[in-house]
């Protein structure tokens, strides 16, 4: 029953809505899943070491991210993106490569990384307000929590010693170039 | 310059059968006098001179564009068998309705048109069974069925729909493969396909999402040709290819998940190379 008044719901939304919400719900469905990425590159290389029970921490959150947008795929009959295994590996490859910097390395990524999912999570929150904050009650509340995880993340970073990481500014503003233009690809195929 | 004339006549085809569609039967000559008047046209002469007068209040009602083209197209599958996926069914299909006979003008892509408008209906007609079963399902009154039975049913019951037109249906095939359809049609293909992985109860929200859809997407339009072809009894052939095709799915799917931790252990593997390697090279000492 529960099922049909999710399709029932489903139709009564606008079309312009519910493609919004598509595309949220898609983008950050790989978004999750590339962060997931990055901690598992982390702790390949980082997993034995004193900051892998932080980074474990926060992978932990992640699963449980991706597991909700798994979830949510299919409630709302949203098609995923079709670039997930690139972004499975440039997850994998992003996390591992930095963490081979050292732990500083790793978490100026966790920062640049974080701070664009922010970001992107409460432009998110913003458009979804505007459009009609009861009809995307259940998303809102989700990617509110999900943002303040993140945020967590950010500053957690921040206290173990991203900054000191080599040339900080440069790295962190590549990565976040590299996670904006990601966004702006799984919105769209 | 043909295009603009095609233009002109699609608007004024369409202009008409607002007015025709609700008062049929109508002569094309009367239908023409009506849209005169609803044109803005509506002088003293004109008004006495038209014999439907009497009848304006009821002509100004508008019925919407779309559902004369419903009406129309639904009337339009019964002169398939004669006709062919045609603007002759078109033709005959509005002569029917009341229609005048150039109201096939609303259609440019023709007997595409027609094509698109059949699969759209069958689509629906299986969605709506299917999501019966689902809700079914969730209720709990029954339990859900292995999602190959529930495949291979879903793709009988979807292409015995088509049975009916089986003759013409290389014809409607070629048409929706054409430039100005196909894109149409490619749509109708994809929405079938998730409906049909969707209830069969496929959650997967990874790459998998697409394999399954492709997959099945192939099994549908071949089975669609050996349908055309099959010369059995009861189409059995064709029941018979759709079960070997959905073994082959099935023996698809344990291939790939058997190399999905394959995968897994090169990750694995590889950062067990790295370790290895910082060791050797000592740059593991700033980590102690």
């Amino acid at each position: 029953m529960a099922g049909l008044g999710r399709v029932v719901l489903r139709r009564a939304m606008s079309t312009e809505s519910k493609q919004m919400v598509d595309r949220f719900i898609r983008v950050d469905h790989a978004g999750e899943v590339g962060a997931n990425y990055i901690y598992r590159g982390q702790m390949a290389v980082l997993g034995n070491t004193e900051v892998g029970r932080v980074i474990q921490r926060m992978w932990d959150q992640e699963k449980e991210h991706m597991a909700k947008f798994e979830e949510l795929i299919p409630q709302h009959r949203v098609r995923p993106t079709v670039l997930l295994p690139i972004w499975n590996v440039a997850g994998f490859v992003l996390g591992a490569g930095t963490a081979m910097l050292g732990k500083e390395g790793a978490m100026a990524c966790t920062v640049a990384v974080e701070d664009s999912i922010v970001e992107h999570y409460n432009s998110q929150i913003r458009a979804l307000v505007e459009d009609d904050p009861e009809k995307h009650k259940e998303l809102l509340e989700v990617i509110k929590k999900f943002r303040d995880e993140e945020l967590e993340h950010h500053d957690m970073g921040l206290e173990h010693d991203a900054e000191a990481a080599p040339a900080y500014q440069t790295l962190t503003n590549v990565i976040k170039g590299g996670c904006k233009a990601a966004i702006w690809l799984s919105e769209r195929i | 310059m043909a295009l603009r004339f095609i233009r002109i006549v699609c608007f004024s085809t369409s202009s008409l059968l607002k007015t025709a569609a609700r008062s049929r039967p109508l002569s094309t000559s009367s239908a023409l006098r009506c849209t005169k008047t609803e044109q803005g046209d509506s002088s003293p002469q004109n008004e006495q001179t038209s014999e439907e007068s009497t009848e304006e209040p009821h002509m100004e009602e508008e019925i919407p564009e779309s559902e004369v083209r419903q009406r129309l197209l639904d009337a339009a599958l019964e002169f398939i068998p004669s006709h062919g996926w045609s603007v002759e069914a078109l033709a005959e299909a509005a002569q029917t309705e009341g229609l005048p006979a150039v109201s096939h003008g609303m259609f440019p892509r023709g007997g595409g048109d027609l094509a698109l408008h059949f699969v759209g209906i069958c689509n629906s007609q299986l969605t709506e069974q299917m999501a019966q079963e689902t809700e079914q399902v969730e209720e709990g009154h029954v339990e859900r069925r292995h999602t190959r039975e529930f495949l291979k049913d879903a793709m009988e019951t979807r292409l015995r729909m088509i049975v009916p037109y089986v003759d013409n249906w290389p014809q409607a095939m070629s048409l929706l493969a054409q430039p100005n359809c196909a894109p149409d049609s490619l749509k109708l293909l994809s929405s079938l396909v998730d409906d049909m992985w969707y209830h069969a109860g496929d959650r997967s929200a990874d790459f998998n999402w697409y394999t399954k859809r492709v997959t099945l997407a192939g099994v549908y339009t071949s089975a669609q040709l050996v349908l055309v072809r099959d010369q059995s009894p009861d189409f059995q052939d064709t029941w018979q290819f759709i079960d070997s095709r959905l073994d082959n799915l099935e023996q698809l799917g344990k291939a790939v998940r058997g190399v999905a931790p394959t995968v897994e252990s090169l990750a694995q593997g590889l950062s067990g190379a790295y370790l290895t390697i910082r060791n050797i090279t000592g740059f593991n000492v700033r980590n102690r």
